[in-house]
């Protein structure tokens, strides 16, 4: 997997608007380490633009992929995706309540906090929904699939028609701002986004990889996982802080990519089986591969005009996961009503 | 080993299990036997930690059961549920080496592995090994499970263990219920005592070392194994007439209703 990932990466470094060579990668490797300019307009290019945009899409496929095994092993349910539990919508909300209302904060903060306003917002947003979800749905401590998703559709349906009145609100350029958001695009990747972005995935992924017996423990059951000496209340809100802070993070930065999570993990439990301890690696993998391809499907398909990567997700990821469930029979022989 | 002192647990108005005192020891094979609702299940949930007593004390080893840590908890004692839903599509073995989890951080010892294998071929289903569990039969599962709640509690030697099992035999076919309550009652020794929740009166009767008989939340009655049998009793606990015959050329009674 480890050699794919490079080979897709190479491929999507080297195709785009501005094609690059494998000589020009390395020539302005060279010249960036021993902290000489650019020796070329496409030096300049694979340094700035096209390097910090691969690497922010698999940092960004990667966390998106772990956060769907996260999620789906929190609420022991294999359909769950940070899109249908309200995580996504409610980022969405937070980061276009900063795009509308960014100026009345004091410039003091601003020049301070600026840059991370939108995260932070992000964060609480996804944080909030994510927890209204997950208390609602639950019965006897127990979540049942079916009342997650309605209140997952009613807590986004809330998100949606708030982060619709912030556009309503918004002045053209922050609207627009707003609606690229809600359909996720690396364009604006930057250095800078890269560092955070690994910084917070280099994190979480560790902690979840940490965890990952205890998840384990949790496909047999909360009330089994205890009896194996797991501290379940813990877990259930350690893995949802570190999970929604993940998915806050990432699409804070590019934006709400759907179906990434959900599909990911999917394939990599027919990969690898559904053991957290060889899952959660592969799916970072997994989830880097894919997103590179679906970049590069986002940049060549109208090049040089770019569609936004979420639109593609959705386009591939909705259908083949469709097939997967009739294909595989998923979900299992009681016919998908899972409790 | 485990004692409750006038326990009661409440939903809203309601007791599920009403001021039980009752003690268990090491060597022992206990079942507990009542009608639906009897209050069997949460009586076990009680002993096992997972639910906390409204009222009345429990202690394992003269130490409350509040003061334990639930990682502590899992080298002590192991519960077979009525129940399982697994999420995800598991093979029979990571489900068993699942019992192993509270002995090992991330990889399993050579000790872990050994102690599942043998179970595995004690129960007789080292075949389904690579199966997925999801499809195994009512009774292949129960198996499996059986033997993942053994492994939890096998090899912590010199300390006191139990093994609560909440109608362990229920979906097992004669040869295997026999099997599987042999193998419990070869768990119990002075480090152990078993719990197993039963409806079948005289399999409960040919394995127990201690009846307790509960209804409505309550223990109406207990029958040690060297008592004769109360009749009026199981036909006030169950609500059945009942009669009792001599089993031939043995030296048991077999309750009939």
């Amino acid at each position: 997997m480890m050699v794919l990932l490079v080979i897709v990466l190479l491929a999507s470094i080297a195709w785009g608007a501005v094609g690059i060579s494998l000589n020009d990668m390395e020539l302005a490797l060279l010249h960036w380490s021993k902290g000489k300019e650019p020796g070329s307009i496409y030096e300049s290019v694979f340094l700035q633009i096209r390097l910090p945009r691969v690497l922010l899409c698999c940092i960004t496929g990667a966390i998106l992929a772990v956060s769907g095994v996260l999620m789906q092993g929190l609420f022991r349910n294999p359909i769950v995706e940070p899109g249908l539990v309200g995580t996504s919508a409610g980022a969405a909300l937070g980061a276009s309540f900063v795009f509308v209302f960014a100026s009345w904060f004091a410039t003091e903060i601003q020049s301070i906090i600026g840059p991370f306003l939108v995260p932070i917002f992000a964060f609480a947003g996804a944080l909030l929904s994510t927890f209204i979800v997950y208390q609602l749905s639950k019965s006897n401590s127990r979540v049942s699939l079916t009342s997650l998703l309605l209140v997952g559709v009613a807590i986004n349906a809330v998100a949606l028609s708030g982060t619709g009145f912030m556009t309503y609100l918004a002045r053209d350029p922050q609207a627009r701002s707003i609606s690229f958001w809600n359909l996720g695009t690396f364009s604006g990747a930057s250095w800078f986004q890269v560092e955070i972005v690994f910084l917070v995935a280099l994190v979480v992924i560790t902690i979840a990889i940490a965890d990952a017996k205890k998840l384990n423990a949790f496909i047999l059951g909360e009330e089994e996982a205890s009896y194996l000496g797991i501290d379940t209340k813990r877990l259930k809100r350690k893995i949802l802080v570190i999970n929604t802070a993940m998915v806050a993070i990432a699409t804070s930065f590019v934006g709400v990519i759907a179906f990434m999570g959900l599909i990911v993990p999917h394939v990599m439990r027919l990969l690898v089986g559904s053991d957290h301890r060889k899952l959660i690696p592969a799916s970072i993998f997994g989830g880097a591969i894919l997103l590179l391809i679906a970049d590069m499907g986002a940049r060549l398909l109208l090049a040089p005009a770019e569609i936004p990567i979420g639109i593609i997700t959705s386009l591939v990821g909705a259908p083949v996961y469709i097939l997967l469930l009739k294909q595989h029979n998923f979900i299992d022989k009681r016919g998908g009503e899972h409790d | 080993m485990i004692d409750l002192f006038n326990c009661s647990y409440q939903i809203h108005e309601k007791f599920l299990v009403k001021e039980i005192s009752c003690s268990l020891a090491p060597n022992e094979l206990v079942v507990v036997m009542g009608s639906n609702g009897a209050g069997k299940s949460t009586l076990l949930k009680l002993m096992s930690g997972l639910l906390k007593a409204s009222s009345g004390e429990i202690f394992i080893d003269n130490k409350s059961i509040k003061k334990y840590q639930s990682t502590e908890l899992a080298l002590k004692r192991a519960v077979l549920s009525q129940h399982y839903e697994i999420a995800f599509p598991l093979t029979v073995k990571e489900i068993v080496l699942m019992g192993r989890y509270p002995y090992f951080k991330t990889n399993p010892s050579q000790r872990d592995e050994s102690i599942v294998s043998t179970l595995m071929k004690d129960l007789g289903i080292t075949d389904l090994a690579e199966r997925k569990y999801h499809t195994l039969s009512g009774g292949e599962a129960q198996k499996v499970q059986m033997c993942r709640v053994l492994a939890q509690i096998t090899g912590t030697d010199q300390m006191n263990k139990f093994l609560l099992l909440d109608e362990p035999v229920s979906h097992l076919d004669i040869k295997y219920q026999y099997l599987l309550l042999e193998i419990a009652k070869s768990m119990v020794n002075s480090y152990t005592a078993v719990v197993a929740v039963l409806h079948d009166i005289n399999l409960a009767l040919k394995f127990a070392d201690k009846i307790l008989f509960m209804k409505d939340g309550q223990i109406v009655h207990q029958h040690h194994k060297s008592d004769a049998l109360n009749l009026s009793i199981i036909q006030h606990v169950f609500g059945v007439e009942a009669t009792l015959i001599q089993v031939p050329n043995e030296n048991r009674q077999w309750v009939c209703f």
